[in-house]
Order: structure tokens, then sequence, then C-alpha cells
């Protein structure tokens, strides 16, 4: 185990830590607000993965390949919201669960209606597609690195959004009292279809970057969904923060955990039963560290404040 | 240890909560004597609904002790105090709409059961939980309305039944959170009758905004002004005391 | 027409379907009851907690994979015997419950909903990565559980397994009018005024939520007997989600609804899967109507329940 691997498994945790955030930060605010529970939301990560990889191949432009990724799951989170969501935001929990659990069904296998069940060949970009020198300490992927650099601007975006602008001053106020915050003269249609299409496109956005490392194919979001799951109860239900700082532990702690498990077993358990179980509890760990974590604090690490 | 009972059932003493920059209880002390009908009073805004979450155990003091017939209560989790003696009805009817009346208090008498881990035999038959809860639904004066859904009660039969509930736990307090809040004039009367012929057979302290119904039957009262006691004492005295008056007075208006 | 009638009625069809399916030369039709039956035990536990419980747990399928695995590990180890192994498999689910249950209820609703589904989603990763036991490609079984049985006769093993939903029918039906049972309903409806009649109420929804993985882990013992294989397949999310629609299409609870519901379920996919391979999106096209339409489930209907009316 040398220090270069530690670095890049390091790098390759935030990289996955920064992609779940992106996932997380539109299901939290989502959930903060309307008190959604939206299991599509891992449609909205596959169809920007698949309309970028998509157009990018058709066009050869990368650039059209974004826009189309990014603005596709714009587009559908708001026609979705519009259609069907609206709907059902004053329903219960268990209407939610039936009708994204329905909405999934259907984005899957429309993906497949289209580009069938085989999976969808993503490009990286040329320009992108070399080695970056990192302070002449490692030689690391500029995908992946800009994966990184992307991520942490929308980061420093989304948090200037929140915290500086009149939009978000509203985001906030809506989710932590929703009744006054209408009382107060916002109009809440129009901000609940906001906030959606914010999800949305961030869903996109780390859908159409993660298309090139994780393969596309009907169904690859629901694996992440579940993850960004688990991301907001650990990092508190509603809070983008929370997200942030949950998202990034769990990228990492799932990516080292991983790469190391099996010498770290090795060290103490002979070779085939490192090699059995290393994979298995690395393949468990970020689900017992929510475990434990929920034991001590039940409402994850930034409680919602109550309303 | 065998000791003499005490005649104060319910003793707070120097109760303190504050939130951010607001000190909802500044210091409460309060005596609950063994069954007396113990009224609290006081302005909107004075801390009452602090005052029931901490007693009812559903808020935590920041200082301060609660001692419930001599044990302290404070670390007690509210479904405890519940078990130990002490129940409350709500400000806000919160009865199980779902069931059948006679399935809500049979509920309440369920619940002084050691334990519910019983699967087999049917509930609904069982006497052990309907003859007291029967007797319930009669001191409430619900008899007829036995099997219907809570839901479809009225709102005077609601709080009626709210109150039952409570009682059902055959419990040593009782603590009432507005029992009279949104009756009209009609479904006051009956509560206050119920209350007066339930009265002295356990002890009662009772949040109360309708002067009326706390004239009639308090035998004791304690007004509560931002978040302290600054009077209590019997109703004539109370009705007297100069303090409340300019409180009461000072503060009329106030949201 | 009340439930326990219905119920009865319906052990009563299922135990004459074979003669009627022996009748029309088809035994292939057994089979494909058989796990209908199956799936409406799982259904069953299912409803326990959510129909009287309203706990909404995306993560019940775990224990038809558990209770799958405990019998296929117990055979791979040429452990047989039916006791044995149906024992092992609903111990270990009831303990799997005891631990997701302890870590989940204590939280809210929907921070429940996606704990027990990221319990179950753990679980499922846990399978696929040992590879010892078939990993990916799942576990075929040796030999059927030795309950003295000729489970390998479809005829034998389709009314042990009729005997054994009758049986949790039966049981459900006891223990929802038991005290226990008055009780659960209670906290679904109205939490806060249990915990202030005195109730802890946490204790006893660890109870139901154990008792129900206990049934579905038999269920999926059950299961990895009726095809001699089980796969980490079985514990997807969606097949939690499929659950959770058996259970409310059918009547939340009920008891026998979610029953009538898994048969349904099963009977529509495999009519929708003939006409297209696209039937995922027909059923979601179903389930988003039937929200917006306002759903009561077949037996709501029935029996003028309604969703919420136990």
């Amino acid at each position: 185990m040398s220090a270069t691997l530690l670095l890049e498994q390091c790098l390759n945790g935030m990289q996955l830590g920064i992609m779940l955030f992106l996932m997380s930060a539109g299901l939290t605010l989502v959930f903060g607000i309307m008190n959604l529970v939206n299991l599509a939301h891992g449609s909205f990560y596959m169809a920007g993965a698949y309309l970028c990889a998509f157009v990018y191949a058709s066009s050869q432009s990368f650039l059209l390949g974004v826009i189309a990724g990014l603005g596709g799951a714009l587009l559908i989170g708001l026609i979705a919201e519009f259609l069907i969501f609206r709907r059902i935001y004053k329903g219960d929990h268990l209407d939610h669960v039936l009708v994204t659990f329905g909405l999934t069904l259907i984005f899957n296998d429309l993906a497949r209606l289209i580009w069938g069940p085989a999976a969808l060949f993503a490009r990286v970009p040329p320009f992108l597609a070399g080695q970056v020198n990192i302070f002449g300490l490692i030689s690391y992927p500029a995908y992946r690195l800009a994966i990184i650099v992307v991520g942490l601007a929308v980061a420093a975006l989304l948090y200037g959004l929140l915290r500086h602008t009149r939009l978000g001053m509203l985001i906030r106020a809506s989710a932590s009292n929703r009744t006054m915050a209408s009382a107060l003269g916002v109009n809440v249609v129009v901000l609940y279809a906001l906030v959606f299409a914010l999800g949305a496109g961030l869903a996109g956005l780390a859908g159409l970057m993660a298309g090139p490392i994780f393969t596309v194919i009907p169904g690859m979001g629901d694996n992440v969904l579940i993850l960004a799951f688990v991301v907001i109860v650990v990092g508190g239900l509603g809070s983008v923060e929370g997200a942030f700082c949950a998202a990034l532990v769990i990228g990492l702690i799932d990516t080292l955990g991983r790469s190391f498990m099996k010498p770290l077993f090795g060290l103490f358990l002979e070779r085939a039963a490192a090699d059995n179980s290393a994979p298995a509890i690395a393949s468990m760990l970020i689900y017992i560290l929510m475990a434990v974590i929920l034991f001590f604090r039940p409402q994850g690490l930034f409680p919602p404040k109550s309303r | 240890m065998a000791e003499p009972m005490s005649h104060v059932l319910l003793e707070t003493r120097q109760i303190r909560k504050r939130y951010g920059g607001i000190v909802a209880s500044d210091g409460i002390d309060l005596d609950v004597q063994r069954g007396s009908l113990h009224a609290i009073i006081g302005p909107n805004g004075a801390g009452k609904t602090t005052l029931i979450a901490q007693l009812a155990g559903q808020l935590r003091p920041d200082s301060g002790s609660i001692l419930f017939d001599g044990q302290p209560v404070d670390r007690l989790p509210a479904y405890q105090r519940a078990r130990a003696g002490f129940a409350r009805s709500f400000q806000i009817t919160n009865v199980i709409l779902e069931l059948t009346v006679l399935d809500n208090l049979a509920l309440a008498v369920q619940a002084r059961e050691p334990h519910s881990f019983r699967f087999w035999t049917d509930a609904s038959r069982d006497p052990s939980l309907r003859e007291p809860a029967r007797h319930v639904l009669d001191t409430i004066g619900l008899s007829a309305r036995a099997d219907v859904p809570a839901g479809q009660l009225s709102h005077g039969e609601k709080r009626a039944l709210e109150i039952g509930i409570a009682l059902a736990t055959e419990p040593k307090l009782l603590l009432l959170d507005e029992p009279l809040a949104g009756t009209g004039p009609e479904e006051a009367a009956r509560v206050v009758k119920l209350l007066a012929s339930i009265k002295g057979q356990l002890t009662i302290l009772m949040i109360e905004h309708d002067m009326d119904a706390v004239f009639a039957l308090a035998d004791v009262i304690s007004v509560l002004v931002s978040g302290r006691i600054i009077a209590s004492g019997l109703p004539a005295a109370i009705r007297a005391n100069a303090d409340v008056r300019r409180a009461y007075l000072g503060d009329e208006g106030a949201a | 027409m009340t439930k326990e009638r219905i119920a009865l009625a319906l052990v009563v069809v299922l135990a004459l379907l074979p003669l009627l399916f022996a009748a029309m030369g088809e035994s292939y039709y057994l089979t494909v009851a058989t796990r209908m039956m199956i799936f409406g035990i799982a259904a069953l536990s299912l409803d326990l907690i959510l129909g009287f419980g309203g706990l909404i747990s995306l993560g019940h399928a775990v224990y038809l994979g558990i209770g799958g695995y405990a019998v296929g590990i117990l055979d791979f180890y040429g452990i047989n015997n039916g006791f044995v192994q149906l024992g092992v498999a609903t111990l270990a689910s009831a303990g799997a419950a005891l631990f997701i249950g302890a870590v989940s209820l204590r939280t809210s609703g929907v921070f429940f909903l996606m704990i027990t589904l990221a319990f179950s989603q753990m679980v499922y990763f846990l399978a696929i990565s040992i590879n010892s036991f078939g990993g990916d490609d799942g576990l075929t079984l040796n030999a059927h559980s030795d309950l003295g049985l000729n489970f390998g006769n479809t005829q034998v093993f389709y009314y042990f397994v009729l005997a054994c939903l009758a049986f949790f029918l039966w049981l459900s039906f006891r223990v929802v009018r038991s005290r226990f049972g008055m009780l659960l309903r209670g906290m679904k409806f109205n939490e806060s005024r249990m915990i202030a009649i005195g109730f802890p109420t946490f204790r006893y929804k660890l109870t139901a939520f154990v008792i129900s993985g206990a049934i579905c882990g038999f269920a999926g013992a059950l299961l990895a007997n009726q095809t001699l294989f089980v796969s980490p397949s079985i514990m997807q999310w969606t097949r939690s989600g499929d659950l959770l629609v058996m259970v409310i299409a059918g009547g939340m609870g009920t008891i026998v609804g979610p029953v009538i519901g898994a048969i349904l379920f099963l009977l529509l996919e495999k009519v929708l899967a003939s006409f297209t391979t696209y039937w995922g999106a027909l059923l979601g096209m179903v389930l988003i109507a039937l929200v917006l339409m306002g759903k009561t489930g077949l037996l709501g209907s029935m029996t003028k329940g309604g969703r919420s009316h136990g």
C-alpha cells in the first residue's frame, strides 16, 4: 500500500462523494420543503447520463451532450412536477412511494425501449482524456479531477444561492416553515416547481458526469438513489450542508473501504478468508456506518429544526 | 420505608426553561394538594403550554425539579409518568378518531396492564378491559355513543372523550389542558358538570381560560404570568388580589 | 362479507384448484399458484406492520432473501432437516428484523422508509459479494427441506404451502384482535396519545416488526424450496416495492386483502409480460392511476372498509 495509491483512492472517494452530493442535494431539498419522498430521483440521473452520452455520440459535440443531459433532466423534472408530483404533495408518504415507484418503472422501461437493455457507451471527451499531474505527487485522470472541480463549484454556487440570494432565502424559509412562507405571500406553486427542477438538474448533472465512469444502462439510477438516501438520512433530512458532509464521508469510506479492506484483512486473516470476507464487509461498510451514526443521532448529523 | 402520605401530590421547584432569548418558565413553584382541583390561569403567552409539556414529560426543564408523590420525575419519559399515575388530556383534541369511543377507552384501560404482549384473546370481548371502559363511558356521559367512531362525535362529545381517555387510566393526578377549549356554552356546562362529578375522587390540575368554570370548580387557583406564579391561593383571595387584577388588566388585548 | 369469511372462501378455493388443474391437464399452473401463495404469505406479513402498524417498510423483501439463503446455506453444508432449516430461516429473519428495527424504529416515518430500504440493499450487496454461496449467480440447492414430506411432488408441496398460508391467516386474524393488535392499531392512528396513556410504543413496534420479518423469512424458505434456487435478486428494492403494491392494491389492514393482492399482482405480471416486455411501464402507469384516483384496494371496496379501517 503506497502513498500514491492512498492519495488516488482518496481522490476517487472525493469524486464519488461529490457525485453523491449532487444527487442528494436535490433529494433533501425536495424532502425538506415539499415533504416529498421521491423514489424516481434516480431517473433524472439516468436521463442525464443517457441524453448526454447519446447526443455527444451523435453530434460529436460534448457541449451539446452536456446541454442535452442537463437540459433534458431539467425539462423532464419540470414536466413530471407539473403533471404528477404537484398532485401528490398533499398526499401521505405512501402515495409518494407508490407513484414514484411507478414512475421509476416507467422510466426504466422507457430507457430500455429507446436504447435497449445493453449498456450505452459514454465517451470521455478528448480534452479530458488524459492524466493530470497533481502537485507532482500523483498522476490522476483529468476527467475524474474535472468531476471533483465541477462538483465543488456547483456546491459553492448552491451555497451562494441558498445563503445569499432572495430565492435561497425563500427556499430556506419554506424548508423550516411551510405555512408561514405561504402566508408571507411566497408563490408556493412556482417555488416548488423551481426547487424540483433544481433537484432534477443536479441529479442530471451527476448522471452525465457519471456516464463514462459507470455503466449507462436502464436502472442505473436505482443503486445511486439508495446511496443518496443513506447520505440524506445520515446528513439530516432537509439539510444541504448535512448532505455535503455526509456525501463526502460516505464516498471516502466506501472507496477506501473497498480498496483497502482486503490488504487490511490480509494482515489478520489468512488469504482465502480475507479474499472471501473482505469484499462482503466492504460493501456493508457504509450501511454499518449509517447504523452507528443513527444509533447516536437518530435525526442525522444536521437534524431538521422543528417546524 | 413507610411514610405518611404527603398532602402534596405534585410539587414543582423553580422550574426554568428558556428558548434562545425567551424565558418561558422563570422559576415556577407549584404545590398541588392531594384530592384538590387546582386551576392555573393566566394570560396568553404566560408559558402555560411550556409548563404542561414539562410536567407531562415532553420537554425537559433546564433546571428545577418536579416531584410526583414524593418521587422526582424529571428524568422519567412521558409514558412512564403516565404509568406512575399522571394522566393528561390535550388542549387540541387528541383522541383516536378511527376507533370507536369504547375502543378508545378500552385502550386506555389496557395501558394500565404491566404489558400488552398478549396475542391470543380477543380484546374486544375481554371483560377486564370492557367493564372499566363502560364505567368511564357512563361517567363521561357517552353511553349512547359507545360504538360510534370517535371521529364522528360532536366537538363537545370529543372533549368529554378526551377527558375520559385520561380518566380510564385511573390516574392519581389528572392534568387537564384547557378542557373547555372550543366549546360552546352548552358543551362547556356539560364538561363542567363532568369535572364537578369526578372532583374529589382524584387530584386534578387544570389549565383553563374560562373564568366561570375555574371559579365554579377550583379549590385552589394559581396565576401564571410571564413564566412565573404571581399568586396562589383560594379563589376568593385570588379574585381580590391586586397583582392579579393588574396582570390581567394590563395584559388584556395582548396576543 | 367479513374478512374472515373471505379468507375461508379463499382457502377453500385454493384447496380445490389442484383438482381443476389436474382435470385441465396443466400441472404447470400448480407451480404458479404455489408461488402466488408464498408471496401471499409475504404480503400478509407486510400488512401486519403496514396496514396495522402504519410502518412503511421499503425493504421487506430482504427477509425473503434471508429465509431463502438460510435454507440454501444449510443445504450447502449438507443440513437438510426441514425443522432445522425452517427454524433457522425464521429465526435469522427475526434476528435481522430485530437489528434493523432497533435502528430504524427510533426515527420518524420517512427515515424509517429510507433506512429499511438501505438495509435491504446492504444485505443484497452482501449476498452478491459472497462468492462461496453463489454471489451474483445465486445458489442452487441440492435437495428440499426434509420434513418427512415429498416436496419434490408439486401437489404435496402445494398443499403444504396452502396449509402454511391458512395457518398464517388464522394466526394473523387472532393477533390483530388481541390486545397487541389493538395496541398496534392505536399506534398507527395516534401514537402520541398512546404514549400519553402510558404505552412504551417502541418495544411494541419492534415486536410487530420482528414477527412480520419472521413470517416473511418463512415465506422465503418456502420459495427456496419451490425453485431449489435462491438469488440475491429476490432482495432488490423493486421486489420490496412489489410487496408494497400487493398489500395496498389488495387492501391494507385486512390481512386477507394483501394475499389476494399478491395473487392478482403476480397474475397481472404474467399476463402483461406475455403481451410486452415493457410490462414494468404498464404496471407503473396502473400504480400512478391507482393513487391519483384514490385507492381503497380491492378488499376495501368489498368490505366497505377503506384504507384506514381494520
